[in-house]
């Protein structure tokens, strides 16, 4: 089965599909078609990916945190309401599902680098080796704190409204916009010197 | 107060780029992902966990844990004498008894406004042969008499919510688990959303999420086992 579609952008940062909606596809998924279940994967694997690998600094962890996202997705596709988009709902369970993966590497060990001078002279040799800036924007980022991190992904890297913020992390708008606002200052203090 | 949500210097404007960048979703992904779906039970309308559907249901970092409050400091104090004489009186096989100390402990949550206690989890009786690692059955109590669900998560699970749920009498929601030999960090999780750890348990240094778990070691010492 081939499905064509059409993306745009909603009012709430979220590029929306419209042929077939992605409600249409979750109501074919419901009624046995698993494989309209791949046309939403494709929508949506790209900017899961991107979020869960911008939230856990970790390529292999983004992706096997993005796949446990769909799959309990797709598990809980019978409690979806059609009033909610998709996207919104996906992004929900994967934000939890990285809260959970980070959580559990911190217990394994496995912490993001918050050494800031450490930081500061990986920036410095990445600079002097040819200018890696994304590696150097991706350093800074993972020396913020977590829940600085998340907001300052899901608004600036995603572009989400604040609204579609709380709902998928729960948090007020005030205390996400506070979180964004420190990510912000504490990103530039820590690649200003890196920016010419 | 006012807050300026645009992104203000070339500075900023460069960082959200390049964070946008290196990341291609490629088709072998798709398909090791379709696979992963294609081998899942279908899904049922209505039904399903919800554990994940719930925004925030996992604490990105617990910003004032309920057992870090002054209200749970005085309960713990109070309901220590309690909490011990409850573990004793329930033991470790079976179900859960009517327990006396049972209602004076959930009145005294009334009264300080914290609907739940926590019981130490006790090592079971019998042995568990697996033939592999060396478990012992623990049974994990925690009285809660509002709440609508409750389960235990730890490193024995992957602190996945939906794995263990306890299951309730009068409130007492209890559950044996075999847990491998060695140390477990461990929390409860209420309704799915309230994270809360066993005050009468070791306690792990917190971390990046604000850490604070119970820690529960199981050893020879720990009841029967092989």
């Amino acid at each position: 089965m081939t499905h064509s579609h059409v993306t745009r952008a909603d009012s709430a940062g979220f590029s929306t599909s419209v042929n077939p909606t992605d409600a249409a596809l979750v109501q074919r998924v419901l009624e046995g078609d698993v494989e309209s279940f791949a046309v939403l994967v494709e929508r949506h694997h790209e900017r899961c990916l991107r979020i869960a690998l911008r939230l856990l600094g970790n390529s292999e962890d983004a992706e096997e945190t993005v796949q446990d996202a769909f799959v309990r997705a797709y598990r809980a596709l019978g409690r979806y309401e059609e009033r909610e988009q998709f996207a919104p709902w996906l992004t929900r369970i994967l934000v939890n599902r990285c809260r959970t993966a980070m959580s559990r590497r911190v217990r394994h060990g496995k912490t993001f680098v918050d050494d800031e001078l450490a930081i500061a002279a990986a920036a410095t040799r990445d600079s002097a080796d040819g200018g890696m800036w994304r590696g150097e924007v991706e350093r800074a980022l993972a020396a913020l704190p977590a829940e600085q991190r998340e907001a300052f992904v899901l608004k600036h890297v995603e572009e989400l409204e604040y609204e579609a913020m709380a709902e998928i992390t729960g948090a007020g708008v005030s205390a996400l916009k506070m979180r964004v606002k420190r990510a912000r200052e504490r990103l530039r203090a820590l690649l200003e010197g890196e920016h010419d | 107060m006012m807050y300026r949500d645009e992104m203000e210097t070339a500075l900023e404007a460069r960082i959200a780029s390049a964070l946008r960048e290196g990341v291609a979703s490629t088709p072998e992904a798709r398909e090791r992902l379709m696979r992963a779906i294609r081998a899942s039970a279908p899904p049922v309308r209505g039904a399903g966990d919800d554990a994940d559907l719930v925004a925030g249901a996992v604490p990105l970092r617990a910003a004032r844990p309920f057992w870090r409050s002054p209200a749970f400091g005085l309960l713990a104090a109070a309901s220590i004498a309690g909490v011990i004489a409850l573990v004793r009186a329930i033991g470790v096989e079976g179900p859960i008894p009517e327990v006396p100390g049972q209602q004076r402990i959930a009145a005294r949550q009334e009264t300080a406004r914290v609907p739940e206690s926590v019981v130490a989890p006790a090592a079971a009786a019998g042995n568990v042969a697996d033939g592999r690692a060396r478990v012992a059955r623990v049974q994990f109590v925690f009285v809660a008499p509002q709440a609508r669900r409750v389960a235990v998560v730890g490193d024995f699970n992957d602190w996945d919510v939906a794995a263990s749920p306890l299951t309730s009498s009068g409130g007492v929601w209890s559950r044996q688990l075999d847990v491998p030999f060695g140390r477990h960090d461990y929390a409860f999780v209420v309704d799915g959303e309230r994270w809360v750890r066993d005050p009468n348990a070791p306690q792990a240094p917190a971390d990046e999420f604000g850490g604070g778990y119970s820690v529960l070691v199981v050893n020879e010492n720990s009841g029967a086992h092989r």
